[in-house]
């Protein structure tokens, strides 16, 4: 086990306990039929979350140019709906055994990357989303802004790689 | 097995003895990676049509629907990887899958999912085409004014499209959200069907 690994593991794992130990653990082991649908919603929250962000991200970059900015931002809060649908669905899947997902070094760099793409998002938000709504539409996007957007679609595809990865890297497939 | 495929048998057998059917199922990471490739496309098709969809149910009515015609060839690119990969994963385990009822199920999705875009498609081009004629004839119109000549090309005419499309077009809409949360509830589903229950270790589930 690496430093980082210990490290990360010490400050956690009360909160890996609890999660463990929680009410949505103890449903989660004992009907996996839980599990099970938590997967196929997760799949289904995925498809949201990435067909908005792809509208969204894409028209930041300036494709398709003909489709108004602030029209694209109405996909938005398809997004976060596909957001907290994986959230939630993610949280109730580590809560069968979250020692084992965090022992696991797919699932911690999904983890680092959604932290990554989750502050991208925020700094977006924040700084940038204001300017964008007013900018005309035919003016292209600010350099700032179109490396948020393809940051965007990196981290979330590269979420996607490590999400099926997670699986791959299990040593012993808890099925 | 008797199966009304089992006159195919020699072909499956031929598909699985395939070098790459080999690396898919002995190396390592040949199935995880057909796994990646296969969310990615599915993130491209599903999401791109879905919010298609979700825009002729009367979502974010302010996006012109021609904004969708670029988009559609992302939704194509992630077919097409999809495609491949799918191909490739069903030849690496064809004999087991072709008695899979989730797998022939999420075939079924996948096939009628298409051709409910392919027609809901035609249908906004129908539409769009009527709308053009319309503004054709006031373009003209504005020509015979002396007015400026409004060029009316394809494009616009699926953005000119009635804001409120029609109640069939909406239904064919609802179709193609059904048949897609299908397809990759039965794609999910795939590996419980199978004998064993675990496809080289990389299916998820408890």
């Amino acid at each position: 086990m690496d430093s980082l690994t210990r490290v990360t593991l010490a400050y956690l794992t009360p909160f890996l306990h609890w999660l463990h130990d929680s009410r949505l653990g103890i449903i989660t082991r004992q009907y996996h039929y839980v599990f099970t649908a938590c997967l196929v919603l997760h799949f289904i929250g995925l498809s949201l979350l990435m067909g908005a962000m792809l509208i969204v991200d894409l028209r930041l970059l300036g494709f398709p140019r003909q489709l108004p900015i602030a029209a694209a931002m109405k996909f938005l809060p398809i997004a976060i709906i596909g957001f907290l649908v994986n959230l939630c669905t993610g949280v109730t899947m580590v809560s069968f055994d979250p020692i084992d997902y965090w022992l696991n070094p797919a699932f911690r760099i999904k983890m680092a990357l959604l932290l990554l793409g989750g502050l991208n998002a925020l700094w977006f938000t924040l700084v940038e989303h204001r300017q964008v709504l007013s900018q005309p539409s035919d003016q292209r996007t600010t350099i700032a802004v179109r490396t948020s957007a393809a940051l965007s679609l990196f981290l979330w595809f590269a979420v996607i790689y490590w999400g099926r990865m997670i699986v791959a890297f299990q040593s012993s497939a808890s099925f | 097995m008797t199966h009304f495929l089992t006159p195919g048998q020699g072909l499956l057998d031929w598909m699985q003895s395939l070098p790459v059917s080999e690396w898919i199922t002995d190396s390592n990471w040949g199935f995880p990676i057909m796994l990646v490739l296969h969310s990615w496309g599915m993130a491209a098709v599903v999401g791109i049509l879905v919010m298609l969809d979700l825009r002729i149910l009367g979502f974010a009515r302010i996006v012109p629907l021609t904004a969708f015609q670029p988009m559609m060839s992302l939704a194509w690119a992630g077919f097409f990887i999809n495609l491949i990969s799918g191909v490739l994963m069903f030849m690496a385990d064809a004999n087991r899958l072709i008695v899979n009822w989730s797998f022939l199920s999420k075939m079924t999705c996948v096939v009628l999912g298409g051709i409910i875009t392919a027609v809901l498609w035609r249908r906004l081009r129908a539409a769009g085409a009527l709308a053009a004629q319309h503004s054709a004839v006031q373009s003209s119109v504005a020509v015979a004014g002396g007015g400026a000549v409004v060029a009316v090309n394809s494009e616009d005419s699926l953005a000119t499209a009635p804001l409120a499309v029609d109640r069939s077009v909406r239904i064919l809409a609802i179709i193609s959200m059904v048949l897609w949360t299908g397809a990759i509830l039965f794609g999910r589903w795939i590996a419980y069907v199978m004998d064993n229950m675990i496809l080289h270790g990389a299916f998820g589930g408890p």
